[in-house]
């Protein structure tokens, strides 16, 4: 799903699953413009760190892993705001710029996404629906400007660009920019 | 809600206990931990935690008592800010069950808060402007979307769904949903035609104008 354009224009088509873990963290790391304060850094490693480490086999190295995995993603939370949820499937080279009020319940974000502070990302209603249908997809190369917010069974499509402050209800289709509550298409010029 | 005249909406004193009735203070936050799903990392439920020992603690009498408790609580109103961005005064009434999703810049100055209130980050409920002095009220079930601001002496009624983003100034009827920016009021039974389940994971469904709908998944 999704690999297509901006994967092979680099070359590199494996998705985040299929890359070494330190290979992906280093890649993180200079997605983060290779800072090591950079909140986002920290967060989107944590969340990749964490899905290798639940699919570890032993229970004994498993276990205090994922406390360990706890402990840092709790932190990640509780000082700079940003809450990656585990079912959250993530891509590669996705950079969260800033900090602050940053929550990506998704069912997948793509590749070569862009997310700044503010950010919501969930089910539009928050008591009851957390099924993977009321949840956003959003694909490859997508730009989310800050204070977005991104509710229910929604696709944001390949390079769609949404404008800060925006909510989208709605399917965005790929390429387009959207802004407004709720979000509409701006033309192109 | 009952003893002042109806345009008289500032915040309480605070010099008495505001917690719920009829509930010890024991039970009342054992309930509210269960109402963040038992989880003890949520801020959340920590937020919600000292805003209660914040009332229980004017059931002391006044003066060298009180005193120590006083600060014990200033101080943690203060790390709760400084930590989780969560401004929820001891004077504000917070009916039974609110839950507090995620955290971060939610300023919560209300007269009251219903029971069942759900609030996400980045929600702002306070006065219009700098030297206002009308706060709202806010009902039973009520859902507040992430980055919301409600304003002024104004009433939220019952069962209201307040769309993420929207801004409210005006009285929202109960039963309503108010979604959009400058905001829409859309009956309940409208929202729960599901956007969610209607148009889920289908871009070719987009229409250049989106619909006046906003959507939502179903009510319980």
């Amino acid at each position: 799903m999704g690999t297509a354009s901006v994967e092979t224009v680099r070359g590199d088509a494996r998705s985040a699953d299929e890359l070494p873990l330190l290979e992906l963290l280093v890649e993180d790391f200079r997605t983060h413009e290779r800072k090591w304060g950079s909140p986002g850094f920290w967060a989107v490693a944590t969340h990749h760190a964490g899905e290798r480490i639940d699919r570890l086999q032993a229970p004994l190295l498993r276990r205090p892993l994922a406390a360990l995995h706890t402990l840092v993603s709790t932190a990640v939370d509780w000082v700079w705001g940003i809450h990656v949820p585990r079912s959250t499937k993530l891509g590669r080279r996705v950079h969260i710029w800033h900090f602050g009020s940053t929550l990506l319940r998704a069912r997948s974000i793509g590749n070569d996404v862009h997310i700044r502070h503010d950010t919501t990302v969930g089910p539009v209603r928050s008591a009851d629906n957390h099924e993977p249908e009321a949840l956003p997809i959003i694909e490859d190369g997508v730009d989310l400007g800050s204070g977005t917010c991104i509710m229910g069974g929604v696709t944001v499509g390949q390079g769609a660009v949404v404008f800060a402050n925006s909510v989208v209800l709605e399917p965005v289709p790929p390429g387009v920019t959207v802004f407004g509550v709720p979000a509409r298409i701006i033309p192109r010029r | 809600m009952t003893q002042d005249a109806p345009r008289a909406r500032g915040l309480s004193h605070g010099d008495r206990d505001q917690n719920p009735s009829g509930i010890g203070l024991l039970a009342l936050i054992r309930e509210d931990l269960r109402t963040h799903d038992d989880d003890l990392l949520a801020p959340g439920f920590w937020a919600l935690c000292v805003q209660r020992l914040g009332n229980a603690r004017m059931r002391v009498p006044a003066g060298i008592l009180r005193a120590p408790l006083s600060v014990a609580y200033r101080a943690a109103f203060h790390g709760v800010i400084a930590l989780w961005g969560i401004d929820l005064p001891y004077n504000v009434r917070v009916g039974r069950r609110l839950r507090i999703e995620h955290h971060g810049c939610l300023i919560l100055g209300a007269r009251s808060i219903g029971d069942d209130v759900i609030i996400r980050h980045s929600v702002t409920i306070g006065l219009t402007r700098r030297n206002g002095a009308e706060f709202p009220e806010i009902g039973n079930r009520v859902e507040i979307g992430p980055g919301a601001c409600i304003v002024g002496g104004i009433q939220i009624g019952d069962d209201v769904y307040i769309g993420p983003n929207t801004v409210v100034g005006r009285d929202v009827r109960a039963g309503t949903a108010v979604v959009g920016l400058p905001p829409r009021t859309l009956e309940l039974s409208e929202l729960d035609k599901s956007y969610a389940n209607k148009a889920a994971n289908d871009p070719g469904t987009a229409a250049p104008a989106p619909p006046p709908q906003a959507g939502a998944v179903r009510r319980r």
